[in-house]
């Protein structure tokens, strides 16, 4: 059920309505049920895979709650009698005996993951070695269709295990709860992902009816249609065209393409989690902040802040800092330093676990080479971000260079732009040497010209319908910068007169109607008679 | 409790103000079609006013002007025909249109019993139709199959032809552009006529048998015209299956329908048949549009002749000189003023 | 605390640690700083910080490192 569907809009309206209608002690019994009709509707079949999530980090997590009291209750008592090296050699006991509880809970759940979604590129990869090789083997291989949003919900209840593990709060007691936690319908398909300490609390309690509420959610929901059905659906055509005839169109058109395609994945993945986001609202519920004006940032870290943030937080939380705090990587930074001087062995348990979770996030975007090629893009973005930081600070304090100017963020938000759209190149492209070619066709041959020479025009959009996108993108960097100073477009429109208020709200709900990019296509042509 | 009501209003508010705007967009937008104006001028006809109703794909749309047959021999009737229309279509409409009267006749031509209708590749067709249609169940009834037939198209694309002809924003030219909402009232009463068309000579051996077997009937096709003549049976109207002059018609195919009539139990008439043809006296250079269509000189022939076949065959009332149908004579006028030369 | 200030003011020379109580909510050390941070911990108390103990909240300002510190040195 696709977010701008008139089938998605019913299903809210039902599921709000219901929701509503329930006596407060059991709303969100009824908002479980919802989320499992929404999820049923998506494939039946699929619900096995959630409910053996549900299930297994349920039990995983309850297990290590009742293991921490009963440790936490025995170390009370022999705390007295234990000098600090026993202390520590207790606790490092017991963290090796909840491990026994994670680690199988991790690998099942990761399991399933890794299986549906990379035993499909992990096998044509080994068939190719194996080819080369002439060993006469061959993997058969199945492909998998994907539960809906199995890596969001997966990620989602992983982060509440390891949580609990690490003592962070109290497991979920009440099965039903649980499977309430990593199910609700407008983010399972495509995020936020949700931290059990801020998302559970506002599932479980009884939400009130607000218009407030209901108004603001459908405004979001509003204008992330908007951004979806205005403007990336109409920016994908030209996408597809250029990435679809690398041949046919080089040069000047790869950077126009590249741009485009900046706008259609931030109209299309943002616009999609303000739909979910309204629709949360209206039910009562805040989601996460997912987006917060990427192409604004002012360098490529500032980028990954801003762009689908509890992607990375979770990465940042789960990944990152285990992996540069282990001992390992505090022996590498020791080592290193020894070797490469204190400035670049301090950095070393920083740059590697970074490298492994740009990797990670790429392959996270899809099994194929070229997501790995993308996460290996960003990551070496960011280390050469790290070591040439302090080089260029002195350089330009020598050139004198001002750095608290407009003119200079300026700069460094069209330079952070223009290495996003790089990569963008990247995951677009059908693989990594058609993004070379691509990328080397620009440089080549570029032309200006086709800008204003009618080019354009051939790739797939007519006139009228760019200047639709030219002043739908328009409208949302005017919103962005709006935003970026600290306006709340929301609460601000609503401080407005009535008329003001209702012309914006038509002038929205008409400008989706006439410009979105949805339905059959109208082509005069199909109406002619074609035989009486 | 007071704030709650402000809320209330303020909703119905703007939902009426929205409603307005989205249908005076609609009219703005709408693909101006003739067919659709006239399927919809239906619904301004008094109730019981109509004599005959005419129902069927383009040739009967093409060639037949209840205005005509008023002026010659005084009953009424209407047209509730559209090109390549569905034999769902056509008994959706029938249904419908018996909810508003109640004739004497129904007129049923079925060429198309020979057709595998396609609903993905005819939506042009269809909407020629339905967008002229009220919303009713038999409304609904025909764009559920539709839509169960193609997904792309929806149920609310049908409800609300806005959200089908949204891109027309383009093609308007808004400096000049008014709203055009669907034609209130026909002088025509349903008849779509086309002038001019090229001159043509009949194929060889034309309605002799040939030996080639005529083409199997579309079981979906014939299911539905079943059910448009037992409706009519349901309610005691007679029904003549009609044949208009079509260049591609053939001996076989005219027998299999008369067969057909036959098995049903009403009246078929070929109006391709060597003596039918005599009568009706028409001229290949002038009154032909196409193969398959009269022009409007052909219509008027035609109609010339049908309408006494008719008033002869099912003794249809004459209401020329009724007050109540005063309108018909001011119709008549435009009719005759817009047809002439 | 003076070793925790030398460590820190060495570490982001451009960042008011006395003033600021919000330094990761309001973006002024990033994981990076974090965890150059923590291995200066590390070696300057004899300390293990595990990456349950890297919440806002420890970091937040000079006086929640140094109580994380005393923590840490006390299990």
């Amino acid at each position: 059920m696709a977010f701008t569907s008139v089938q998605f809009v019913v299903f809210l309206l039902l599921a709000a309505t219901s929701y509503f209608l329930t006596p407060k002690r059991y709303r969100w019994v009824t908002l479980l049920i919802v989320n499992y009709i929404f999820y049923f509707m998506a494939g039946a079949w699929y619900f096995i895979y959630l409910l053996a999530t549900t299930i297994t980090i349920y039990f995983a997590g309850l297990k290590l709650g009742n293991m921490a009291a009963k440790n936490k209750a025995a170390f009370a008592v022999a705390k007295k009698d234990l000098d600090k090296e026993q202390k520590k050699a207790w606790k490092s006991n017991f963290t090796k005996k909840k491990r026994r509880v994670l680690i199988p809970a991790l690998l099942f759940n990761f399991g399933i993951l890794a299986v549906l979604k990379y035993s499909g590129f992990v096998g044509i990869n080994l068939n190719a070695l194996f080819a080369k090789l002439s060993m006469g083997v061959e993997i058969p291989i199945r492909s998998f269709l994907l539960p809906l949003g199995i890596s969001f919900y997966t990620f989602q209840s992983v982060a509440y295990l390891i949580d609990v593990y690490r003592e962070k709060y109290e497991p979920e007691r009440n099965l039903a709860k649980f499977a309430l936690f990593i199910s609700f319908f407008p983010q399972i398909v495509q995020g936020p992902i949700g931290r059990f300490n801020d998302l559970a609390e506002q599932l479980y309690r009884p939400n009130s009816f607000s218009f407030e509420r209901v108004k603001f959610g459908v405004q979001l929901m509003l204008w992330g249609a908007f951004k979806k059905l205005v403007i990336a659906d109409r920016a994908k055509v030209i996408v597809d065209t250029v990435f679809g005839f690398p041949e046919t169109f080089g040069g000047t058109y790869v950077a126009v393409a590249a741009v485009i395609y900046c706008i259609q994945l931030y109209g299309d993945f943002s616009g999609g989690i303000d739909i979910a986001t309204g629709a949360a609202q209206i039910l009562g519920i805040q989601l996460e902040k997912n987006f917060e004006r990427p192409y604004l940032a002012t360098s490529i870290p500032d980028f990954w802040r801003r762009w689908h943030i509890t992607l990375g937080a979770w990465f940042r939380d789960y990944v990152f800092y285990p992996l540069s705090l282990s001992k390992f990587f505090m022996k590498v930074g020791k080592k290193g330093r020894k070797v490469f001087g204190n400035y670049i062995g301090k950095l070393l348990p920083v740059l590697i676990p970074q490298f492994i979770v740009f990797f990670l996030i790429g392959i996270w975007h899809g099994a194929e080479w070229k997501y790995i090629a993308f996460g290996f893009y960003n990551g070496t973005l960011i280390v050469l971000g790290i070591l040439f930081d302090q080089p260029l600070k002195k350089l330009m304090e020598k050139l004198q260079i001002k750095t608290e100017c407009f003119s200079w963020h300026f700069f460094q938000v069209l330079r952070t732009f223009i290495l996003v759209a790089l990569g963008k190149i990247i995951t677009r492209a059908p693989g990594v040497s058609a993004s070379a070619y691509l990328m080397h066709s620009m440089v080549r041959n570029w032309d200006a010209d086709i800008l204003t020479n009618g080019g354009l025009l051939k790739l797939g959009l007519d006139t009228q319908d760019l200047w639709v996108l030219l002043f739908s993108t328009l409208v949302l960097l005017c919103i962005s910068l709006l935003q970026e100073s600290g306006i709340q477009i929301r609460e601000a429109l609503s401080k407005q007169n009535l008329l003001f208020r209702w012309i914006i709200y038509l002038a929205a709900i008409f400008s989706l109607i006439l410009f979105g990019v949805y339905g059959l296509n109208y082509n005069a042509s199909d109406f002619i008679y074609r035989g009486f | 409790m007071k704030g709650c009501l402000k809320i209330v209003t303020r909703c119905v508010a703007f939902f009426v103000i929205f409603s307005m705007l989205f249908s005076n967009m609609s009219d703005y937008l709408r693909r101006p079609d003739d067919e659709s104006d006239e399927i919809h001028a239906f619904y301004d006809e008094p109730k019981d006013s109509i004599d005959v109703l005419f129902m069927g794909s383009s040739p009967i749309l093409r060639g037949v002007s209840p205005m005509v047959m008023w002026e010659q021999d005084g009953f009424t009737s209407y047209v509730r025909a559209s090109a390549l229309q569905a034999p769902s279509v056509t008994y959706g409409l029938l249904e419908e249109s018996l909810e508003y009267q109640t004739p004497e006749l129904v007129v049923l031509l079925c060429d198309n019993i020979f057709l595998d209708y396609d609903y993905a590749e005819r939506e042009g067709d269809l909407r020629r139709s339905l967008d002229g249609m009220k919303m009713s169940k038999y409304k609904f009834q025909i764009i559920q199959e539709v839509t169960a037939a193609d997904d792309r198209q929806t149920l609310l694309s049908y409800m609300f032809p806005l959200f089908r002809y949204h891109e027309r924003w383009k093609e308007v030219d808004w400096a000049e552009a008014e709203p055009t909402p669907l034609m209130e009232h026909s002088f025509k009463k349903g008849n779509v006529y086309l002038r001019g068309g090229d001159p043509l000579a009949y194929p060889e051996n034309f309605m002799e048998p040939s030996g080639v077997a005529a083409p199997a009937f579309n079981e979906a096709a014939k299911g539905y015209i079943e059910k448009t003549i037992n409706l009519c049976k349901e309610k005691n109207i007679p029904v003549m299956i009609l044949h208009l002059p079509k260049m591609s018609w053939s001996y076989e195919q005219s027998a299999a329908v008369e067969g057909f009539a036959k098995e049903m139990g009403v009246e078929y008439l070929d109006c391709d048949t060597e003596e039918i043809r005599s009568q009706l006296n028409l001229d290949l250079a002038k009154d032909y549009y196409d193969q398959g269509h009269m022009n409007l000189s052909g219509s008027i022939k035609l109609s010339q002749w049908f309408g006494a076949y008719l008033d002869n065959t099912y003794d249809l009332p004459d209401h020329r000189n009724d007050n109540a149908f005063q309108r018909w004579l001011e119709d008549y006028q435009v009719y005759a003023e817009r047809t002439k030369g | 605390m003076e070793t925790l200030m030398k460590i820190l003011v060495e570490l982001r020379p451009d960042v008011d640690f006395e003033e600021n109580k919000e330094l990761v909510d309001s973006g002024e050390l990033d994981s990076f700083d974090i965890v150059s941070l923590v291995g200066e911990l590390c070696d300057a108390y004899d300390i293990e910080v595990g990456a349950e103990d890297i919440v806002p909240e420890n970091f937040n300002s000079v006086e929640a490192i140094m109580a994380l510190v005393e923590r840490l040195q006390e299990d």
